[in-house]
C-alpha cells in the first residue's frame, strides 16, 4: 500500500512533465507500440469468434473513455495525440473485449459441446458477421474522433488530480490513519481511472504468466468442434458420393440381378453338361467332348475389347447391335439400349450439359454408364434364356453373334464414357488450377468405373460358354 | 438405399394370370393392361419397413409359358418367398396349382414362404373359382391365401408385405439361416461401409498427387 502511492506519484510526475515538455509523445508511442502489438495479437485471435459482443464492448468502452473526466492530458494541437487517443481507446476496448470474449466463448464452447449448430445456422452467423465487421471499424473511428474532441476539456484534469494528492498528503500529518485510508482509496480510484493501461498490462501479464489462458483453451475447444463438424459434413458428402458409384447404380438399375440370373443359368448348364458327359461313353463321349472343346476354343480365341468415340446415333447403334446377332435367330430387340443412347445424346448436346456443374455432370455421367451397362446385361441374360429354350441351334452363328455383340456392347460403353468424359473435362475450362485437378480426378474415376462396367460384360461373356455348349450338344 | 435385409421373392403361376401386373402394381403403383409376354424372368424391387427395419424385396417375376418352365425352375432356388398366382376367372389356372406347388417345393428350400393368390378379384362377374375353394386349397397345403386385384390394387400391398412379415418372423424364430444366401435372404449394410468411399478419396488422392508436380 505504501509503495503504490509513491509509484503513482512518480507516474503522475512523469506525465505532468511529459505534458509540458512534449516528451510524452515519445514515451507513449514507444510503450504504446509495444503494448499494441500484444493487444493486436490478442484481438486478432479473439475477434472472429465474437464480433457482436466485441462490438458492444468496444462501444461501451469507447463511450466510457470519452466521458471519463480523467482522460489523459493532451494538447489539442498535436496530431500525434489524436492517434494516441485512438490507440488508447482501442487498447481499452480490446482489453475489455478479451474479458467479454471469455464469457461469450464459454457460452459458445458450451453450445458446441452440447450440439454442433447445423450448417444453416452457421451460414446465418456468417452472413451476420459480414455486415458486423465494417460497423466495428466505424465505431472505432467515431471513438477516436470523440476522444480527440474530449481532449481539450480534459486537459486540466491531471493537474487537478495531483492537487488532491498533495493536499491530502499534507492532511496526513494532521489527521493520521483515517486520511491515509482516504489516500489509499483515492489512489486506487485514480489508478483505475487514470492509468488503465498499467492495470491492463498487469492483468494481462498475470493471465499469461500464472493461469492457463482460458480463451486459448476455449479456442482449442472451438477448433475441435469445428473439426468434428467438418468431418461430419465430409461423411455426409462421402455418403452421397457413395451412392454415385457404378456398383450401387448397377444394382439399382437391376443390372446385377440380371448378371446373377445369367450366372444361375450358366451354372445350371454346366451341371447339365457334366451329367450328360457322365451318361455317355465311347465314341459318343469323344464326339461330345470335341464339340464342347470347339465351342470353348472359339470363345477363347476372340477378344471382346473394342474402342469407340461414341460418334453414332441411337438408331445406328440399334442397327449395329441387331446386325451382330440376327443370324442366331433369337428375335431379340435392342430398342431400350438404343433409346437410352438417344436420350443420352440429347442431354450431351443440351443446354443442361453445358450449364451443369462438375458434381451434376458426374452424377449424370455415372448414371448413364450404369444404366447402359445394366440394359446390356439384361439383353445378355435374355439372350441366354432364349438360347436355352430354343429347339434348333446353329452354334457357329450363336458363338459369332455373342462375340460380336459383346464387342459392340463394350465399344458402346467406351463410346458413351468418352462422350460424357468430354463434358466432365469441359467443366475445368476457365476455372482455377484446383478445379482442373478436381476435374481430372473425376474423369479418371469415371474411366475407372467404365472399366468395372466392361469387366461385367467380359464376365458375362465367359458365362456364355456352357450355355453355348449346351446348344451345341 | 441401404437395407437391413434383402428378401428374394419369386412369382409363379400360369401365363396370363397377372403376375407381371401384380409386380408392376406393387413396385410402380400402376396398372398396364397390355404388355409383352415375359421372357424368362423379369425383376422388380421395392423397399418396405417391418418392425422398424428397412427390407428390400427383390422380386423375380417368372414367365408363365410352358416353354420357359425349364429355365424358370432354376430361379426358384434361393427364394425366401413365393407368390403362387391363379386367375379366378379361369378354372384351369386353379387346376394347375398342384403342379406349380410340387415344382416350387422340389426346386426351392423347404422353408420358403408360399402365398396363394387368386388374382383379378375385380372381375367378380366372370368368376369361375370361388373364394372358398382357394381358401380350402391353401389350408390343405399349408399356404397363406388372399384374393387380389392388380387393376384396383386391392390386397396387392398386403400380399407382398404379409409374405415378408412371415419370412421376418421365421428369421426371428431362427428357422432361416440368414447367413446362407441360398435361403434367399441377404443381410444388407445399413451403415455405409468404409470401402465405397474409395473412388471419392481416390480422386482426391489423385488431385493431391498431381498437385505435387
Amino acid at each position: 500500500m505504501a509503495n503504490k502511492p509513491n509509484k503513482e506519484d512518480e507516474n503522475l510526475n512523469d506525465w505532468n512533465q511529459s505534458d509540458e515538455d512534449d516528451n510524452w509523445d515519445d514515451w507513449g508511442d514507444g510503450d504504446d507500440g509495444d503494448d499494441d502489438d500484444k493487444f493486436v495479437h490478442v484481438e486478432k485471435e479473439l475477434q472472429p469468434q465474437n464480433n457482436k459482443a466485441a462490438e458492444e464492448q468496444s462501444n461501451a468502452m469507447g463511450k466510457a473513455s470519452a466521458e471519463s473526466p480523467a482522460a489523459p492530458p493532451a494538447s489539442a494541437s498535436s496530431s500525434g495525440w489524436g492517434l494516441w487517443g485512438g490507440k488508447l481507446s482501442s487498447v481499452l476496448s480490446t482489453a475489455t473485449e478479451g474479458l467479454g470474449n471469455i464469457t461469450t466463448q464459454v457460452n459458445q464452447g458450451l453450445n458446441q459441446i452440447i450440439g454442433v449448430p447445423d450448417p444453416e445456422e452457421l451460414a446465418r452467423i456468417n452472413a451476420a458477421e459480414g455486415p458486423a465487421r465494417p460497423t466495428r471499424t466505424e465505431q472505432q473511428t467515431t471513438t477516436e474522433a470523440a476522444a480527440a474532441i474530449e481532449k481539450p476539456e480534459a486537459g486540466g484534469a491531471p493537474a487537478f488530480n495531483l492537487g488532491i494528492v498533495t493536499t491530502l498528503g499534507s492532511k496526513v500529518l494532521n489527521t493520521g490513519l483515517d486520511t491515509l485510508e482516504g489516500i489509499g482509496k483515492k489512489t486506487m480510484n485514480i489508478l483505475q481511472e487514470n492509468d488503465p493501461k498499467l492495470m491492463n498490462k498487469r492483468k494481462l501479464l498475470g493471465l499469461d504468466a500464472n493461469k492457463p489462458n482460458l480463451s486459448a483453451v476455449l479456442l482449442e475447444a472451438k477448433k475441435d468442434a469445428d473439426q468434428m463438424e467438418e468431418s461430419l459434413q465430409q461423411l455426409q458428402l462421402e455418403k452421397r458420393k457413395a451412392q454415385l458409384r457404378f456398383d450401387v447404380l448397377f444394382e439399382n438399375y437391376c443390372g446385377l440381378v440380371h448378371y446373377e440370373a445369367l450366372e444361375i443359368l450358366s451354372k445350371e448348364s454346366r451341371l447339365k453338361l457334366e451329367t450328360l458327359l457322365d451318361a455317355v461313353s465311347g465314341h459318343a463321349l469323344t464326339e461330345l467332348q470335341e464339340t464342347i472343346g470347339q465351342v470353348q476354343e472359339l470363345l477363347e480365341l476372340e477378344d471382346v475389347e473394342s474402342n469407340s468415340e461414341g460418334d453414332y446415333t441411337g438408331s445406328e447403334l440399334n442397327e449395329r447391335l441387331l446386325a451382330t446377332i440376327t443370324d442366331a435367330e433369337l428375335g431379340i430387340k435392342f430398342d431400350d439400349v438404343a433409346s437410352h443412347w438417344t436420350q443420352s445424346l440429347s442431354w450431351l448436346s443440351s443446354e443442361e450439359a453445358t450449364s451443369a456443374d462438375l458434381e451434376q455432370a458426374y452424377a449424370k455421367s455415372i448414371n448413364a454408364l450404369s444404366e447402359a451397362c445394366a440394359l446390356e446385361m439384361c439383353k445378355l441374360h435374355k439372350i441366354a434364356e432364349l438360347m436355352l429354350v430354343k429347339s434348333h441351334h446353329s452354334t457357329a452363328n450363336e458363338v459369332d453373334g455373342i462375340v460380336h455383340l459383346c464387342k459392340q456392347f463394350n465399344g458402346h460403353l467406351q463410346g458413351l464414357s468418352q462422350r460424357y468424359a468430354a463434358v466432365l473435362s469441359s467443366k475445368s475450362d476457365g476455372s482455377g488450377a484446383v478445379d482442373q485437378e478436381e476435374c481430372k480426378a473425376r474423369v479418371n474415376t469415371y474411366f475407372g468405373e467404365m472399366y468395372s462396367a466392361i469387366e461385367y460384360i467380359k464376365k458375362a461373356y465367359k458365362l456364355f460358354t456352357p450355355i453355348l455348349q449346351m446348344g451345341a450338344v | 438405399m441401404s437395407y437391413a435385409y434383402l428378401f428374394k421373392y419369386i412369382i409363379i403361376g400360369d401365363t396370363g394370370v397377372g403376375k407381371s401386373c401384380l409386380l408392376l402394381q406393387f413396385t410402380d403403383k400402376r396398372f398396364q393392361p397390355v404388355h409383352d409376354l415375359t421372357i424368362g424372368v423379369e425383376f422388380g424391387a421395392r423397399m418396405i419397413t417391418i418392425d422398424g427395419k428397412q427390407i428390400k424385396l427383390q422380386i423375380w417375376d417368372t414367365a408363365g409359358q410352358e416353354a420357359f418352365r425349364s429355365i424358370t425352375r432354376s430361379y426358384y432356388r434361393g427364394a425366401a418367398g413365393a407368390l403362387l398366382v391363379y386367375d379366378i376367372t379361369r378354372r384351369e389356372t386353379f387346376n394347375h396349382l398342384t403342379t406349380w406347388l410340387e415344382d416350387a417345393r422340389q426346386h426351392s428350400n423347404s422353408n420358403m414362404v408360399i402365398m396363394l393368390i387368386g388374382n383379378k378379384s375385380d372381375l367378380d362377374s366372370r368368376r369361375e373359382v370361388k373364394k372358398e375353394e382357394g381358401e380350402a386349397f391353401a389350408r390343405e397345403h399349408g399356404l397363406v391365401f388372399m384374393e387380389t386385384s392388380a387393376r384396383t390394387a386391392a390386397n396387392v400391398e398386403e400380399a407382398f408385405i404379409n409374405t415378408a412379415k412371415e419370412i421376418y418372423e421365421k428369421i426371428q424364430e431362427g428357422v432361416f439361416d440368414i447367413n446362407n444366401e441360398a435361403n434367399g435372404i441377404k443381410i444388407g449394410q445399413q451403415a455405409t461401409p468404409t470401402n465405397p468411399a474409395l473412388p471419392g478419396s481416390g480422386g482426391a488422392g489423385g488431385a493431391v498427387n498431381s498437385g505435387c508436380c
